[in-house]
């Protein structure tokens, strides 16, 4: 399958949209610290906007990558249909759970790529532009020395980002699954989007009201995880953790087994 | 090694309550040309699509290079090029970026082959002209320059001519030719162009409403189709006697209805009239008759609906 994923990232680079995804991070991340910069001046403490507090912002933003992962999804597979190029690879032979996790795999690294150049460029200009705090303003906001802070507030994102990331990659491979099944990919979309957006609260709401049957079902949804995310730090933190793992990785293993075993037996156009 | 390399049994592919293809049974030999004809719609893309895996087979077997089972099947379809329907690629990379893709993703060794593959199909000048602003024939030599990239052992060619332009035309004949002569290269190949069918093709089948009604060589064809005089008499036996005494020739054929054709003498029909009258046969009607592939196909698919 190497040969595959290998085949697969050449073409991924190769797509405008990939420089274009790049490109629309970077200046993400740096209009993101360019207005916080912008900002900090008419904040009534200026001086508490700085690298910790820069970092720790980024902890409410791990919901966007259940998002985001479409995007890499999309970069990587919404083509095929499209052109109808599965048929050529189809036809040498090759398998078809191959030409399935290659696209899978592809994705991720798209997404990891992405991932680092959103938080590099961030990280990077907030350390720039932002800098660290005094001892005094430190000790104020956190109640640690500067580096510290900083110490705590990367070990916090470190911590979300390990609860998030089994959830995104169950995004990923739902996503994934449904553009495989699904030959339209606007449709594919926002399908996923109903699955990971909108079914979810609506089973909270129907665990409140009908049954709690519904809620044990919102229990298991993607999105759910990151409605108690704060509990990726302190004493519930193993415990969050084995949930998100669970439930994302399960969302994984499902999605993949149910998107390949349809895809073995595709027509293909 | 088996000198055979594709073997159809009883293949049928059903989509709902229609069906595409049903129990077509074909055999095809190393080295040979064999021409799929049909109408539109006839099942001859339906066949193509399940021998190279992009549909699988409601029933039926295949067995490709004396592989049966899915996985090996699969295995088998590496040493086979295909060209399905219009030729598909990414249209935001160059004919080399796309063919350079498929290189990797099939772990062929060295783009020495991409090379080979772009200027076997007369793509060697697209420089950096994306796919998507090709024309349709060059996106057919695309099509064709992906199928050859693994030097395959057989081709699977569906209407492989469409969109190319009379020189391309003949190219691409004197190509498949050539890779039938040199490489052993074995075809299968669909079209509508029966004329150019006929200028390449050892073996015909014929498809019909998803059914194989005939499979013949091209000699047995050639045969069919040869050019003769046809005769209608009063005496079909007495007209044979003369021809052969009178005219020295035998290479002729008695048909029902008192129909007499020769097959020699074609540039002499006054001698053949003049012969069958002294001998006090009488001819109703005289004929010179010959048909092409198209008149045979014409023929047998008229025949099989007036039938």
């Amino acid at each position: 399958m190497v040969k595959q994923i290998h085949a697969e990232w050449y073409k991924a680079v190769h797509r405008p949209y990939f420089r274009n995804l790049i490109l629309a991070c970077a200046l993400l991340s740096a209009g993101a610290v360019a207005m916080i910069y912008w900002l900090r001046d008419a904040a009534a403490v200026a001086d508490q906007v700085n690298l910790p507090f820069a970092v720790a912002s980024t902890l409410f933003l791990m919901v966007v990558g259940l998002y985001f992962v479409s995007v890499g999804a999309d970069l990587v597979y919404s083509d095929q249909f499209k052109f109808n190029t599965l048929k050529n690879e189809v036809s040498f032979g090759l398998p078809r759970w191959a030409i399935y996790l290659s696209r899978w795999v592809v994705s991720l690294l798209v997404l990891l790529l992405a991932l680092a150049v959103l938080a590099g460029i961030y990280l990077a200009l907030s350390a720039l532009l932002l800098g660290m705090p005094s001892e005094a303003t430190a000790l104020e906001q956190f109640n640690l020395s500067p580096n510290d802070a900083l110490v705590m507030s990367l070990q916090a994102l470190a911590n979300y980002i390990f609860a998030s990331f089994p959830l995104w990659l169950g995004g990923l491979s739902l996503m994934l699954c449904l553009m495989f099944l699904i030959f339209n990919n606007t449709f594919a979309a926002f399908s996923y989007l109903a699955a990971v957006a909108v079914l979810p609260p609506m089973l909270k709401e129907l665990g409140n009201y009908v049954d709690p049957v519904f809620t044990h079902m919102y229990h298991l949804t993607l999105s759910y995880p990151f409605d108690i995310m704060n509990h990726a730090t302190g004493p519930q933190a193993a415990e969050h953790f084995l949930l998100c793992w669970g439930i994302g990785l399960g969302w994984s293993l499902v999605s993949t087994v149910v998107g390949l075993a349809v895809f073995q037996r595709m027509e293909i156009k | 090694m088996s000198d055979t390399v594709l073997i159809t049994r009883a293949l049928t592919r059903r989509y709902g309550a229609v069906e595409a293809l049903s129990q077509a049974s074909i055999t095809i030999e190393r080295g040979q040309i064999y021409g799929l004809v049909g109408r539109n719609g006839a099942g001859k893309t339906t066949l193509i699509r399940l021998i190279s895996g992009q549909s699988l087979p409601t029933s039926g077997e295949i067995r490709l290079f004396g592989a049966t089972s899915a996985h090996e099947l699969n295995r088998m379809r590496a040493r086979t090029g295909a060209m399905v329907e219009i030729p598909s690629f990414y249209p935001y990379l160059t004919a080399r970026q796309n063919l350079e893709y498929y290189r990797i993703q099939r772990g062929i060794p060295g783009k020495g082959c991409v090379d080979e593959a772009l200027e076997l199909a007369g793509l060697t000048d697209t420089g950096k002209k994306k796919f998507k602003h090709f024309s349709l024939g060059m996106k057919q030599r695309l099509g064709l320059a992906l199928a050859l990239m693994n030097q395959p052992e057989f081709l699977l060619l569906d209407e492989p001519i469409n969109g190319l332009d009379p020189e391309g035309i003949v190219e691409f004949r004197e190509l498949l030719l050539q890779l039938n002569r040199e490489r052993q290269t074995t075809i299968l190949i669909s079209s509508h162009i029966l004329s150019e069918l006929s200028n390449l093709a050892t073996c015909y089948g014929f498809i019909e409403q998803g059914h194989l009604i005939e499979e013949i060589s091209g000699t047995a064809l050639q045969e069919k189709c040869r050019e003769c005089l046809e005769l209608s008499v009063d005496d079909a036996s007495q007209a044979a006697l003369t021809l052969e005494q009178a005219l020295g020739t035998r290479d002729y054929e008695i048909l029902p209805h008192n129909k007499v054709r020769v097959y020699t003498l074609l540039d002499q029909p006054q001698k053949v009239n003049s012969a069958l009258m002294n001998a006090g046969v009488s001819v109703y009607s005289f004929e010179r008759k010959g048909s092409n592939l198209e008149d045979y196909f014409l023929k047998l698919i008229g025949g099989r609906h007036h039938g």
